[in-house]
């Protein structure tokens, strides 16, 4: 018992240091003018985008070690086709302080701010990167950045109109690199059993009505033809509209967007930024969700099912449509139901709106990764080439993706053992579009490695075999993948419009205002009083949300 | 024994045994559905058909998990950690327990530091401070961290205390007497006559030392040196799926799978399961013990 | 051996000829606890700097020595957060129930495997029902969402061939807390009797046939031998566990509840593991953990001294 008590105590404490920003109500003390740059004065030529430094220097590091990270014979982090590189043209050896599975990855970073045990070079997520400028244990990076970073690393990191370079500068002072990627892969498609449709003779849903039809057939009239009534219409997890739980499969932002509604993400509001989840048209998308689960075309027991859950029930053959991200059909998620039930036709189509113009659907900030050098390192500048080195061999004019990306033969992710990485905002939507093509023309001589994969796993799912499912129906001509380059194309895409780092009212009052939220929005659908909504709402402002209104807009002007 | 029971007592008995076996069903039954699910196929058993028996009955996961490197590796650093940290517990735990044991008149300092122990029990300083200190005291990345800072566990040494407590004074008196001192007091009367207690805390002993995740998670700078619980926990908890890349997918579906975890867990399950009964044997030795001496 | 010095100044009224003699028959009790004593503290007194973050702006740069002052402000904090007292009532309530069941329902087990007097079938049971010790709460939230289920859980169809209706064990406010102190109890119960059955094998036999031999039955047995002998590990388990007061089980509740069961199921460790989920804020954390803390220094010594005044036990 005792003995308890300490492991929760650990376990509370190990709590707090998850995810993170700073302490709230503190002075913003990022120390202005004048640092690093006179300390160390660099040698001649080490500000050269690709010079190599004479002799080697070693910088420290930690990393993540992700669970698909394999090793040829004889290789290891340590020694493998990027650190040679490193070494061989850079003249930069990397020692690493500490790895980790990437599930661990932020409480052992967080432990190391904590305690000031920093290697010269992390990643880290926006809320970290915040504490470590305002504590001051970082070095800021204009200067290596501007003299440094190659063109080509200029490009990618700019080419999001500079957004990216915003969210990691901090009184005019840039203190790190983005890690470049895509945010319109975490916006929502709607998942649908084709098999289902046909059935019954419906058509894909467009409008919200016809969703709620469509949702009612699949609930009622036997969908699966077993001659029970044994599934219903629509999959949700138990976290509804929560960012920072299943937002990514059996979610209800997809649903939310076809109202027009946009929780957790800045809206504009008559030239004002407003925040998504305290507006009208929510309260309208929670009736809708009401009217759903007292009608029985929601699972009565979402309330208790995480993602996994629920798929689970999808690979029963109990759910017929869900709303998610792009790679939902892939192995582990909808793939299994294929495997399990060879009829089970997983679609990906667009969201369906209530006003049948096309709904708008949410996009999240695309960086959730920053990289930072340590207070006080001596090579600062070595982080700016050890990105133009990754960026240049991966996608720039000189890349040898074959090298330095995916070992086609083996299937290993080579990229993955790049200290630092990033990757054009496009580089999935490309791909689909190149796979596809070379599907039609049977000619994949064009694909770099990691198209080729998917190219032959698609060959292999189109003759018949349903391990592949999951690649062809994200990357084949009505993947997952057609459906945001639909959204991408005819613009019908809602940008989150705050992405700066979280302000101090975020850190302080974003907890329990989250809480309320998903507490509100349960209960509501769950049957509770609609009228819920507008006190939540009230609440909102009154416990924080008018600050924190107050200085995103502030943020918003600055800008 | 007498044999003739009265009718109340055998319906009691009867009661009795039912109950327990229903007691016992009732902590069996989700044991036998990881089991069940260990053995089955991951289609299966993400339809959720697998209940008790296993659907589509394989060895995969088996293989898999004995295949893994990493699950071997870190199965064996758990291994060492018992056999050596067992034992310093243990050692240690006696050692405190037995002065602590004495009355005041014997040991006029005993209050002091049953209260210097007991407040740690209660007072952390969180964990920041104590990885500083671990850190600073050179043994991070060491196996020794995995032991010294636990080293005496107060629950235990609370315990086993009030069992020495329980041991009649004229025992020791008389052997004072007969010439010996303190040290062969503790070892040839204290312990042994508190051999069911050893034995239990022993077990608790074990069991924690196997179960611990957390320390390992936290003194570890390379999951090469994680005991088995913590690489369990990496494989386990929910993982961010928004920030995977959609190359890892696959691989990653085949690591997530519910079956080899089910393996995994069990794997890990088998070596304190084992332990166990032997250790149950010796508290029926301490009942033998106890009769010799009334 | 500074504890030998500290005793000699400590107390100069003791003639120092016979100071000596006891300090000296003292002197290994001195050694014994020392390698423990250091042990502690090195790793458990060290670290209680700590608690100075409590009334810190804990910043890593300048560490614990020169981290602003930030007087009770991580307290204020604390309590200024919306629904602290029912999340407060909350924790109490569950870790109270998990106490009591914590303690009795061994003990019963206890007392009924005691009448089994088949050896094989006792050793059989005993090790069955300490099995669910070792499953992880991550693993058992899946195997109970499964089996506590109202539409397909085995527990409901139970109820419902008796005709009750189905309970949403997991999603309904007045279920929740129960259904946590219900499978926490069924989770540790066979662990926590192994103490108990270890304190019946120190029961001296020599008791049970002088009962016997007065003519008492298995019950008054039970009653006047049995029962006696376990009570002072009762007791002791008791007070020990009383220290858990605000603990309520983060790992249980954190992979088992839902927003919907936030009014009767939200507790301390969980409200602060969301805080935290944004926040690193080290100060309001070692502050709970501080508060945590001396509320169960209270508890402890309270029932310290209610056992020795009234059931004359000292329990350490």
């Amino acid at each position: 018992m005792g003995k308890a008590k300490l492991l929760v105590t650990g376990i509370t404490v190990m709590a707090l240091m998850f995810g993170a920003t700073a302490c709230a109500g503190n002075n913003n003390e990022a120390k202005s003018n004048n640092n690093a740059p006179e300390e160390s004065k660099p040698q001649a030529g080490n500000m050269d985008p690709m010079g190599k430094y004479d002799p080697a220097i070693t910088v420290t590091a930690v990393r993540a070690i992700s669970d698909g990270m394999t090793f040829s014979e004889g290789e290891s982090l340590q020694n493998n086709v990027w650190s040679r590189a490193y070494e061989k043209e850079l003249g930069i050896k990397i020692n690493y302080d500490w790895t980790t599975p990437t599930a661990q990855y932020d409480q052992k970073l967080n432990i190391a701010i904590a305690s000031d045990q920093l290697p010269d070079i992390m990643k880290v997520n926006a809320a970290q990167l915040k504490r470590l400028v305002e504590d001051e244990q970082i070095e800021e990076l204009t200067s290596f950045y501007s003299s440094t970073a190659s063109e080509f690393t200029q490009k990618i990191l700019s080419e999001d109109g500079g957004n990216a370079l915003k969210s990691a500068t901090f009184q005019d002072k840039l203190y790190a690199l983005p890690m470049m990627g895509s945010g319109l892969g975490q916006a929502d498609v709607l998942w649908i059993r084709a098999d289902w449709l046909k059935n019954l003779g419906l058509d894909v849903p467009k409008t919200m009505d016809d969703l709620m039809s469509v949702a009612k057939a699949f609930t009622f009239n036997d969908p699966d033809q077993n001659g029970k009534q044994d599934t219903y219409g629509l999959g949700l997890n138990k976290d509804i509209a929560d960012k920072d739980a299943g937002a990514y499969y059996a979610a209800a932002e997809g649903f939310f967007n076809g109202y027009g509604a946009y929780p957790n993400i800045w809206v504009d509001k008559d030239g004002e930024l407003a925040y998504g989840s305290i507006q009208p048209e929510i309260k309208t998308a929670l009736a809708a969700l009401q009217s759903m689960y007292k009608d029985g075309l929601l699972d009565k027991e979402f309330g208790t099912k995480d993602p996994s859950k629920v798929n689970q029930d999808a690979v029963a053959g109990k759910v017929g449509m869900l709303y998610g991200y792009f790679w939902n059909t892939g192995a582990g998620w909808l793939q299994d139901s294929k495997i399990a039930d060879p009829k089970a036709d997983w679609i990906a189509v667009p969201l369906p709106s209530a006003t049948g113009e096309p709904a708008k659907a949410q996009v999240p900030f695309a960086i959730n990764s920053y990289y930072v050098v340590k207070k006080g390192a001596e090579h600062p500048e070595a982080a700016v080439k050890l990105l133009n080195l990754a960026l240049e061999k991966l996608w720039g004019e000189t890349a040898e993706p074959d090298v330095y990306n995916t070992d086609a033969e083996k299937g290993t992710a080579l990229f993955n053992y790049a200290l630092l990485y990033g990757e054009a905002p496009r580089k999935n939507l490309d791909a689909y579009l190149n796979v596809t093509e070379a599907l039609k023309t049977k000619d994949p001589s064009k694909l770099n490695p990691e198209e080729k994969g998917y190219y032959d796993s698609s060959v292999k799912a189109l003759d018949g075999d349903n391990n592949y499912f999951g690649v062809l129906n994200m990357y084949g001509e009505k993947g997952s993948l057609s459906v945001l380059e639909g959204y991408s194309k005819n613009n019908t895409l809602q940008n989150d419009l705050f992405f700066g780092a979280p302000t101090d009212g975020m850190t302080e009052h974003n907890a329990t205002l989250q809480k309320q939220q998903l507490e509100t929005f349960t209960q509501i659908v769950m049957g509770g009083d609609l009228n819920q909504f507008d006190r939540f709402a009230e609440n909102w402002k009154a416990l924080g949300g008018s600050a924190i209104t107050k200085e995103v807009n502030e943020w918003n002007k600055s800008r | 024994m007498n044999r003739h029971n009265s009718p109340g007592r055998r319906v009691f008995l009867i009661l009795n045994y039912t109950f327990l076996i229903l007691l016992g069903l009732a902590c069996l039954l989700p044991l036998i559905n990881v089991l069940a699910i260990s053995f089955s196929s991951s289609t299966a058993v993400n339809a959720g058909k697998v209940s008790l028996w296993p659907v589509e009955f394989n060895l995969d996961s088996y293989r898999f998990v004995v295949g893994k490197p990493e699950f071997v590796e870190s199965f064996l650093v758990s291994v060492k950690r018992v056999l050596v940290g067992v034992p310093v517990n243990m050692v240690l735990t006696i050692l405190v327990a037995y002065p602590l044991s004495k009355e005041r008149g014997t040991f006029r300092f005993r209050n002091y530091y049953v209260w210097y122990f007991v407040i740690t029990m209660l007072f952390s300083g969180g964990l920041i401070p104590w990885y500083m200190t671990i850190r600073a005291t050179g043994i991070l990345d060491t196996f020794w961290a995995l032991i010294l800072p636990a080293a005496v566990p107060i629950f235990n040494v609370i315990l086993l205390l009030n069992f020495f407590k329980n041991i009649p004074p004229e025992i020791e008196e008389a052997a004072r007497i007969d010439g010996s001192g303190v040290w062969q007091s503790l070892w040839r009367i204290a312990v042994p006559l508190s051999a069911p207690a050893i034995a239990t805390l022993t077990l608790f002993c074990i069991v924690t030392h196997w179960n611990s995740w957390f320390d390992g998670l936290i003194l570890m700078n390379n999951p090469a040196h994680y005991p088995l619980q913590t690489y369990l926990q990496t494989i386990i908890v929910n993982r961010d799926m928004s920030l995977i890349n959609v190359a890892d997918l696959t691989q990653w579906a085949a690591i997530s799978d519910r079956t080899s975890r089910a393996a995994q867990v069990f794997v890990a399950m088998l070596p304190v399961m084992l332990v166990y009964p032997f250790l149950q044997k010796y508290f029926s030795q301490g009942i033998v013990m106890g009769s010799v001496k009334g | 051996m500074e504890q030998v010095a500290v005793g000699k100044t400590g107390k100069p009224q003791v003639p120092s000829s016979k100071l000596r003699r006891s300090n000296w028959r003292e002197l290994p009790y001195h050694l014994m606890i020392l390698p423990g004593f250091l042990l502690v503290f090195i790793y458990s007194y060290i670290p209680m700097a700590g608690i100075m973050m409590a009334f810190q702006r804990y910043r890593p740069a300048k560490g614990i020595l020169h981290s602003p002052w930030v007087g009770w402000s991580n307290f204020e904090y604390m309590l200024n957060i919306p629904g602290i007292y029912q999340v407060l009532w909350n924790t109490v309530f569950i870790a109270l129930m998990k106490i009591i069941a914590g303690i009795l329902v061994p003990v019963v087990v206890t007392l009924l495997l005691n009448e089994a007097r088949v050896r094989w079938f006792q050793r059989g049971i005993q090790t069955i029902i300490y099995f669910p010790h070792f499953l992880s709460w991550i693993i058992l939230s899946g195997i109970l969402i499964d089996i506590l289920s109202p539409s397909t859980g085995v527990i409901n169809s139970l109820l419902s061939f008796f005709h009750i209706k189905p309970v949403f064990f997991l999603g309904d406010v007045k279920w929740f807390p129960y259904t946590m102190v219900l499978t926490d109890t069924w989770k540790e119960f066979g662990y926590g009797t192994i103490v108990f059955l270890a304190a019946l094998t120190g029961i001296n036999p020599a008791l049970y046939e002088a009962a016997s031999i007065d003519g008492a039955g298995r019950w008054k047995q039970t009653l006047y031998v049995t029962l006696p002998g376990m009570l002072p590990i009762i007791i002791l388990m008791t007070v020990l566990s009383l220290g858990n007061v605000l603990n309520a089980g983060f790992d249980q509740i954190f992979n088992l509840y839902s927003a919907q069961v936030y009014p009767s199921g939200d507790i301390i460790d969980t409200l602060v593991f969301r805080i935290g989920m944004q926040d690193a804020n080290y100060g309001v954390a070692t502050a709970v953990g501080l508060f945590k803390s001396v509320v169960s220094l209270i508890m402890i010594g309270a029932s310290y001294l209610l056992a020795y005044r009234f059931a004359g036990y000292k329990i350490f």
